[in-house]
C-alpha cells in the first residue's frame, strides 16, 4: 500500500469512529494499535523518509482551517502520527506535539501531544538537557507554552528536510537546508525551543 | 498557547463542577461537537455493523462515563472512576435490576458502561436477556442487547449497584 493510501485510510471516517469508541486515552490508543492500516504505517515508518513525509502531513493538518464550531476532524488521525513517530522517531513526535498544541479543538491528539511533552519534560529535569519545546510559566503551576516548531520549516526547507538522516547524542534534531538557523532561547523563568535548522 | 495541564481539575476552565456525594471533584471534560458530516458518517457506520442497535442520540460531548455518572452533562475522565465507586456507594451485585450500572472491560480496566434498562426473562431457555442503553465513546447512545456492542467496548464484566434496600 502506497503512503497516499495510507494517509487516506488513517484520515478516513472509518478510523476515527473506531477509535472515538474509546472513552479514555488508554483506549483510544488501544483501538489505533488494533488497526491494520496503523500496523501497515508502523512498518514502513522505519525508514526516515516516511517519518519526515509523516511529520510534514502533521504540519499540513495542523495548518488547516477548519469549523471553530465543532471538533478537529483531524483529531484522530493527528493522534495517530504522533503515536507512530513517538515509537521510533522521539524527536520527531516532540516536534509534531509542538504542532499539535497549536491547534483548537483536538481531543484525543492533544492529550497524546501532552503527553509526549510532558515526558519529555521529565526527562529534561532530571538529565540535564537543554533541549525542550516547552516553557513552563513561573507564576502557575498548570500552565505549560509550547512553541510552534512549524515556523522552523519554510515550504521550500521543508522538502529537504526530507533526506534528514542525522540525529545527535543530545537528541537535537539536525535538518541540512541552505538556509542554516539556529534558534534557542533561555527567556527569565522559562525553558523554549531548542530545535536546531543546519 | 493553549493550557494544557490539569485536564479536567477543578482548576480546568473546560470542566464543570460536578462532585461526588462526598464533595469530590469529578474529573470531567467538556469535548467539542463533532461535524455534522463525522456524525452522518458515524451512525451509519454502526447501523450497518449493528443493526439491532437502537440510535438514541448521537453527540461527541459525553461519554459513557459521563452519561451514567454526569447526567449527560460532559466528558467523565476515566481515573474519576474508582473515586465514583467509592464516594458514591457502589457495590458489585450478581443479578442486576433496572437503573444498575453494566460494566464492560476488556482486560482488567473498565472499558464501558451503561445502564440496565430491561431484563427479559426466557423462561423456555431458563435464562435472561438484558437491554443496556450506553454511550459509545464519543459516537452515538445505543439501546442494545448487553453484548451487542463493538468489540473494543470490551464484554459485560460485572453489575454495580448503589440501590438501597428497603429497611
Amino acid at each position: 500500500m502506497s503512503i497516499t493510501s495510507l494517509f487516506d485510510s488513517v484520515e478516513s471516517h472509518d478510523l476515527a469512529a473506531a477509535v472515538n469508541l474509546a472513552s479514555s486515552l488508554r483506549s483510544a490508543i488501544d483501538n489505533v494499535l488494533a488497526a491494520i492500516d496503523v500496523l501497515e504505517l508502523r512498518k514502513v515508518l522505519k525508514t526516515p523518509d516516511v517519518a519526515y513525509r509523516v511529520l510534514a502531513r502533521v504540519f499540513d493538518l495542523t495548518k488547516r482551517t477548519t469549523d471553530v464550531r465543532y471538533e478537529n476532524p483531524n483529531d484522530v488521525a493527528l493522534l495517530v502520527y504522533a503515536l507512530v513517530l513517538n515509537e521510533n522517531h522521539p524527536v520527531l513526535a516532540v516536534a509534531a506535539a509542538g504542532a499539535i498544541c497549536q491547534v483548537p479543538n483536538l481531543w484525543w491528539a492533544s492529550a497524546f501531544a501532552t503527553e509526549i511533552i510532558d515526558n519529555r519534560t521529565r526527562r529534561n529535569d532530571t538529565s540535564g538537557e537543554t533541549l525542550t519545546t516547552i516553557s513552563v510559566a513561573s507564576d502557575v503551576v498548570d500552565r505549560v507554552f509550547v512553541t510552534d516548531p512549524r515556523w522552523l520549516l519554510s515550504p521550500g526547507a521543508r522538502l529537504s528536510a526530507f533526506s534528514v538522516t542525522t540525529f545527535t547524542a543530545n537528541d537535537t534534531l539536525v535538518i541540512p537546508t541552505p538556509d542554516a538557523t539556529t534558534w534557542t532561547e533561555e527567556a527569565e523563568d522559562t525553558r523554549d525551543l531548542g530545535l536546531m535548522v543546519a | 498557547m493553549p493550557e494544557i495541564v490539569g485536564l479536567g481539575g477543578p482548576r480546568d476552565r473546560a470542566a464543570l463542577q460536578l462532585s461526588t456525594r462526598l464533595g469530590n471533584h469529578i474529573a470531567n471534560a467538556r469535548r467539542h461537537e463533532m461535524a455534522p458530516d463525522a456524525r452522518r458518517a458515524s451512525v451509519r457506520k454502526w447501523a450497518s455493523e449493528f443493526p439491532q442497535a437502537r440510535l438514541r442520540s448521537i453527540t461527541a460531548t459525553y461519554n459513557c462515563f459521563g452519561m451514567v455518572f454526569g447526567n449527560r452533562r460532559t466528558w467523565v475522565l476515566e481515573e474519576a472512576l474508582e473515586l465514583i465507586k467509592n464516594d458514591d456507594g457502589y457495590r458489585m451485585v450478581l443479578t442486576p435490576r433496572v437503573g444498575d450500572v453494566a460494566i464492560y472491560r476488556r482486560t482488567t480496566d473498565v472499558e464501558h458502561v451503561g445502564i440496565v434498562v430491561e431484563i427479559r426473562s426466557n423462561v423456555a431457555a431458563a435464562s435472561h436477556e438484558v437491554l443496556v442503553l450506553s454511550k459509545w465513546g464519543a459516537e452515538g447512545e445505543y439501546l442494545h442487547r448487553e453484548d451487542h456492542v463493538p468489540q473494543l467496548l470490551g464484554r459485560p464484566a460485572e453489575y454495580w449497584t448503589e440501590r438501597m434496600e428497603e429497611p
